[in-house]
């Protein structure tokens, strides 16, 4: 029954593919759609309770089968993902069927194959025990978020579609030759098997290269600095469901592969490396966050920071904090992104300055809980998050964790400090029932999820949070962020094949360093 | 020692770099769109050539029944997958490289 996560929203994709042909009622697809999208519900409640639970898909024998888990590694993503695409759906029938303002946007039942597809690639890649599945799995969800991107009427979505496309598949490429060596070394693609295996035989050379190359692969598909240009254009560019869905999830699986990776190879030979990399995102993804005007490179800028945080809780070696923030993470800017859609649609800017929230109280909670969850104060989960990983640190490292904690409050402070402020024309921002019942919901299982955990209170949250609040009004005051970072490549196709360009080399140079530093 | 370079499992290793080297200095160098997805399908050739030689097996059968000298099916199977990925985003790079051409982003 357990395969029925992936089958369930695939069989009603393709559904709606057939029916696609005949032109029903509106209302047919949308059920179809909806039925696809929660149905995987009922077989995670059935499975819950039973954890850890695997099986073999088909009974066969371990090392040829195909084996699928639910166990603590994967439920908290998995939880994420049912409650980001159950909310997300709800907007996407609204998104799609209200509005005709641009005719040129595609029909809600072209949508909803590819957001089904999308659905069952993620839940494939969760369950999966099985490298060669889990890629398989991981291409079918990004391939078909990148046609996603395609799809949005956006001016620049194409551009940001092929950019994503050519970086992301020259990544996967170093992937498949990784799990070549893997197989070669170990004659096993379950990543269980691979782990005793190599237990029992000293790390040699062609693992080594596998390690590096398949951990550099997820983090360029993540979009962590310094190959996170796939990033700030592809959420931007994107319908705004589609945003929410992509940075909520989009970069979570690549870093449950990370964690698979750390059970079945020798992570801490990378370690380090690692946490250069996320030190780097976190720094950069906060500053630009700070000086952007446009909301949703704002936030695909945040994400970028955010996605830093979680290497380097992995980079730690505390894989249950990063467990947690990819959970507090994918509801929270998934739940932030579906807040700046409704607000860009009711009125027609992105600029940050420009936007409100008008009277709307339930846009303002929304607002500010998942704003507060992503910063990690009691009682919400984000703080347990930051202290386990806070153990594992000390002297500078300490401190620069928590300097660059004061800019997620900054910048999140930046946030909600624009679109608390009447503007000159205020309006009550008019946004649907349908649009903002996905971010109160989230908001709601941040509170809940934190109180589940039984988070304890820690001061030090606090004194981050009235220094970053207290740096950012001085800031303001003094208008320092009103800075325009020029944009070093052009929004054209040769600016396009140059940036393709630069990044693969960059990817090339990070993946000679990881080798020169692991041989 | 050129027959042992000339068997299989010693020329597939060398082709499959010197094949992604050329596909890597064509996405790295190159500014026509075209020439980009043209590289990077080298690069995927490189990539199933080499899996397609991890299942080599000298002198090995067809894996048509169980036999301990019969060549490993697997990896010749699994880049069955890869390259129908292969094929899905070239053909949906070249969409998208018509779209932008034809200005459908203005």
């Amino acid at each position: 029954m357990m395969p029925l996560f992936v089958a369930v929203p695939f069989f009603f994709a393709f559904l709606v593919l057939i029916l696609h042909l005949f032109d029903l009622d509106k209302n047919v697809y949308r059920v179809l759609f909806l039925t696809g999208i929660f149905l995987p519900w009922i077989v995670f409640l059935f499975y819950h309770g039973q954890e850890p639970y695997s099986m073999i898909v088909g009974g066969w024998e371990r090392f040829s089968g195909i084996e699928v888990a639910l166990d603590e590694k994967n439920t908290p993503f998995i939880l994420a993902q049912l409650i980001l695409f159950s909310g997300a759906a709800v907007y996407v029938v609204k998104y799609f069927d209200i509005d005709k303002e641009n005719p040129k946007r595609k029909p809600a039942k072209s949508i909803y194959p590819l957001i089904l597809i999308f659905h069952g690639g993620i839940l494939g890649t969760l369950i999966t025990r099985d490298i060669f599945n889990f890629f398989v799995y991981k291409e079918i969800a990004s391939i078909s978020s990148i046609v996603l991107i395609a799809f949005s009427v956006n001016k620049g979505s194409k551009i940001a579609s092929f950019r994503y496309l050519m970086i992301y598949f020259v990544s996967t490429f170093f992937f498949i030759f990784s799990m070549g060596l893997i197989y070669v070394k170990t004659g096993y693609l379950n990543f269980e098997l691979i782990a005793a295996e190599l237990t029992q035989n000293p790390v040699g050379t062609e693992i080594r290269v596998a390690l590096a190359m398949m951990a550099l692969s997820l983090i360029t598909k993540a979009g962590i600095f310094p190959m996170y240009v796939i990033v700030p254009e592809a959420y931007a560019k994107s319908d705004d469901p589609v945003s929410a869905m992509l940075s909520g999830m989009g970069g979570k699986i690549k870093i449950f592969g990370l964690i698979l990776i750390m059970g079945a190879l020798p992570f801490y030979l990378i370690s380090d490396m690692m946490m250069a990399i996320a030190l780097s995102s976190m720094i950069f993804g906060t500053l630009m966050a700070l000086t952007h005007e446009n909301i949703k490179k704002f936030l695909a800028y945040s994400s970028i920071s955010q996605m830093g945080y979680i290497l380097f809780a992995l980079s730690v070696l505390e894989t249950q904090a990063a467990i947690y923030h990819s959970f507090i993470h994918a509801l929270g800017i998934g739940g932030l992104f579906l807040i700046a859609g409704a607000l860009i649609t009711s009125q027609g800017t992105k600029k940050l300055s420009e936007l409100t929230f008008g009277k709307n109280p339930v846009l303002m909670f929304s607002s500010i809980v998942l704003s507060l969850s992503i910063i990690g104060i009691y009682p919400f989960l984000m703080s347990h998050t930051k202290g386990l990983v806070t153990g594992e640190i000390s002297g500078a490292l300490y401190y620069l964790f928590y300097a660059v904690s004061v800019g997620t409050v900054m910048y999140l402070a930046r946030f909600n400090y624009h679109l608390f402020r009447r503007k000159p024309e205020e309006k009550r921002a008019k946004v649907s029932w349908g649009k903002s019942l996905p971010p109160l919901i989230f908001s709601l299982v941040m509170i809940f999820s934190g109180v589940y955990v039984g988070v304890e209170f820690a001061l030090t949250d606090f004194l981050v949070l009235a220094v970053g609040l207290g740096l950012f009004l001085l800031l303001q005051k003094m208008k320092i962020f009103r800075v325009n970072i020029p944009e070093p490549f052009t929004h054209d196709r040769k600016g396009l094949a140059r940036e393709i360009n630069v990044y693969t080399g960059i990817y090339i140079v990070l993946n000679l360093a990881f080798l020169i530093a692991l041989l | 020692m050129i027959e042992s370079i000339t068997a299989g499992y010693l020329t597939t290793p060398v082709a499959t770099i010197i094949l992604m080297m050329i596909g890597l200095y064509g996405v790295m160098t190159k500014t026509n769109l075209i020439h980009q997805i043209i590289s990077i399908n080298i690069i995927s050739t490189a990539i199933v050539l080499y899996f397609t030689s991890l299942g080599h097996v000298p002198g090995g059968e067809a894996p048509l029944m169980p036999s301990p000298e019969a060549v490993d099916p697997l990896p010749s199977t699994l880049m069955l997958t890869t390259l129908v990925i292969d094929v899905a985003v070239t053909s949906f790079a070249l969409a998208l490289i018509i779209l932008i051409m034809r200005g459908d982003e203005k």
